[in-house]
């Protein structure tokens, strides 16, 4: 086998070349992991990483929280139900009212953010809720609660200030918590008897968050539910919900896998055509090498190693590129609801691999061409060579 | 020289087409080599010369006839055969010694030890005293670009002997050196034809060079035209 310290020393002494196609690919795989990392922070934005058992329920034909509501007496009715999970505050379920306001950028733009109405029971429905400043807010008392993305962008949104929506909604900003990434972690949370207060929509609700005590109470929970003639709801079990949600993020992946795949190509024409010009520049060498007893089987293997080699350089820093990436959450705007959604990019394992897949396949395909012709040159007009 | 047949070519034609026309190279060579000898090859350009080199080095195969080197018939060898044979028993030295570049100089004599089996230890061992043999000691760590013509074209020579070889091949090896680099390297040669008893077939426009073998042979227009048996320890010219 050729040493691999030839092909090593090879790419260092053409480090111009080197260079600009290691840069080449990095880019191109740091813009698909970019992309990857966008479509799994979306989607990890959509799942509360909550309890199987938890149902949401919305009115029938309702399509998200947003477009749901029924009445407050339905929703009062429903946590009665003797199926739902209890502990010593009672049922673990709670009402919420959303209502989506128009609010002030710190930048002096606007946009739309979703403020919740929630009940105590709300935290224990999302368990990786945590307040990580101020304190969490009290009942009837106008406070709210922000994520970190909200604090950041939005004009009176950092603790001790207040949130102004139109003239008659308004909020006191006294914590900030975090929800595991979620979705939660782009709404306001308020009260939600302040909440129903400041928009007018006294016994109204928006949804029903609730946990069954039991796979068998589930179900009987959704029956009673969707069928029983008092209520006529429709109760969606939460990951589903979810899963209905993540259409955006389904165009996103789609989309990203056809860009990575372009991206792919592109950059094997670039492994490609550094390894066809080191086959050129090399033909002597290949031929010596032929000439010392070296195998055809030999100098495929180490034009391939030396073309899968300069595409690692380049998918490793490509990589390495992305990290910082992952400390930065950008707002976009929820297809269903046309509120805000932070979205965090996260590099998973699932976009480390696709990176390592398109490095492997860029340096392989791209090596292979070239290779191949190192592979079929004449031992004697590869001598010849100059 | 030597006794037994080291090389027998028996009837060699050797054609190359180029697009519709065929070009006969060698017409009808019969030759044979022994155990051991000094073998020049002389003629002008085109006269077959570095093409029969090629043949009984292994790195062509003859249109007719038999090339049998060392009692292998080489045009019955298969691709991976003839490779596998030439890494065995043959060692050649380039005009333009055709080191690699990125690889020191005992990295370059080490290449063909890579294809034998050997532990790191004796390869290194092997190396150090190839590069012994044609006195270069202490430029181990040296890159060809480090190096003097001669100096690249000892450590060629080391890497063709570094697995014993019974044949070494040598195409002009001192047609890229002065007069006195050349004689150095014809002072090697000449030495392991004598000590190592190395068959050597080496290609030469130069008679100064070609007084240094046993033997010339004189091609031309690809007919072997005149064999000469030089006179031992003919003296070297300057």
């Amino acid at each position: 086998m050729i040493p691999f310290k030839y092909n090593v020393r090879n790419l260092r002494v053409r480090w111009k070349t080197t260079l600009m196609t290691v840069l080449g690919t990095a880019l191109l795989v740091a813009s698909s992991c970019i992309l990857f990392g966008l479509v799994e922070g979306l989607e990890h934005s959509l799942k509360v990483s909550g309890d199987p058992l938890d149902l949401i329920v919305l009115r029938q034909g309702a399509t998200a929280e947003t477009t749901g509501g029924f009445e407050g007496k339905k929703a009062d009715e429903l946590l009665t139900l003797g199926g739902i999970l209890r502990d010593g505050d009672g049922p673990v379920g709670a009402k919420e009212l959303l209502n989506i306001a128009v609010a002030e950028r710190a930048s002096g733009t606007y946009n739309n953010l979703i403020i919740r109405g929630v009940q105590p029971a709300s935290r224990k429905l999302r368990p990786d809720f945590k307040i990580v400043a101020g304190r969490d807010l009290e009942p009837g008392k106008g406070e709210c609660i922000v994520p970190r993305s909200v604090a950041r962008l939005y004009k009176g949104a950092q603790i001790g200030g207040q949130l102004l929506f139109g003239e008659k909604e308004k909020y006191r900003v006294v914590g900030m918590f975090t929800a595991g990434g979620s979705q939660a972690e782009s709404e306001v949370w308020a009260d939600l008897k302040d909440v129903e207060r400041n928009t007018g929509r006294d016994g109204s609700v928006s949804c029903v968050q609730l946990r069954a005590s039991g796979p068998a109470e589930f179900d009987q929970l959704r029956k009673e539910i969707e069928d029983g003639a008092q209520f006529r709801l429709a109760a969606h079990p939460e990951t589903k919900y979810f899963e209905s949600q993540s259409d955006t993020s389904t165009f996103f992946k789609a989309a990203g896998t056809l860009i990575a795949i372009l991206l792919t190509f592109g950059a094997m024409f670039a492994a490609a055509n550094t390894m066809f010009s080191a086959v050129k520049s090399r033909t002597r060498e290949i031929g010596t090498m032929r000439a010392l007893g070296f195998s055809r089987g030999d100098v495929l293997m180490s034009f391939l190693g030396e073309s899968v080699l300069l595409s690692l350089l380049g998918g490793g820093l490509g990589l390495l590129a992305t990290i910082p990436m992952s400390l930065i959450s950008i707002e976009t705007m929820n297809s269903s609801t046309f509120a805000s959604v932070n979205i965090n990019f996260r590099f998973g394992p699932w976009v480390m691999a696709v990176a390592m897949l398109m490095t492997l396949v860029m340096g392989l395909f791209g090596g292979m061409l070239p290779a191949l012709r190192a592979v079929r040159l004449e031992v004697i007009s590869a001598l010849r060579e100059l | 020289m030597g006794a037994s047949p080291s090389i027998e070519l028996r009837g060699v034609e050797k054609e190359y087409r180029r697009d519709e026309f065929v070009v006969p190279v060698l017409q009808g060579l019969d030759l044979t080599v022994g155990e051991g000898e000094y073998l020049a090859l002389m003629g002008p350009s085109g006269s077959g010369k570095t093409t029969l080199l090629n043949l009984v080095a292994g790195l062509d195969v003859a249109t007719r006839g038999q090339v049998i080197v060392h009692g292998q018939d080489l045009g019955r060898l298969s691709e991976s055969e003839i490779t596998r044979w030439r890494a065995d028993n043959v060692g050649f030295i380039f005009q333009t010694y055709n080191l690699i570049p990125v690889l020191t100089a005992a990295e370059n004599v080490e290449l063909p030890l890579l294809l034998t089996g050997l532990s790191r230890k004796r390869r290194r061992e092997n190396v150090a005293t190839a590069l012994r043999v044609v006195g270069l000691e202490g430029r181990e760590h040296h890159y060809p670009r480090q190096l003097s013509g001669g100096q690249e074209q000892r450590v060629a020579i080391a890497r063709a002997i570094v697995t014993d070889p019974f044949l070494l091949v040598a195409d002009e090896p001192t047609g890229d050196l002065d007069r006195n680099t050349a004689d150095e390297i014809l002072e090697l040669l000449e030495q392991l034809n004598k000590e190592f008893e190395k068959t050597i077939v080496m290609v030469t426009h130069d008679p100064l060079a070609a007084r240094r073998a046993g033997r010339v042979l004189h091609l031309d227009k690809g007919r072997l035209v005149d064999d000469v048996i030089n006179e031992p320890h003919a003296p070297a010219a300057s």
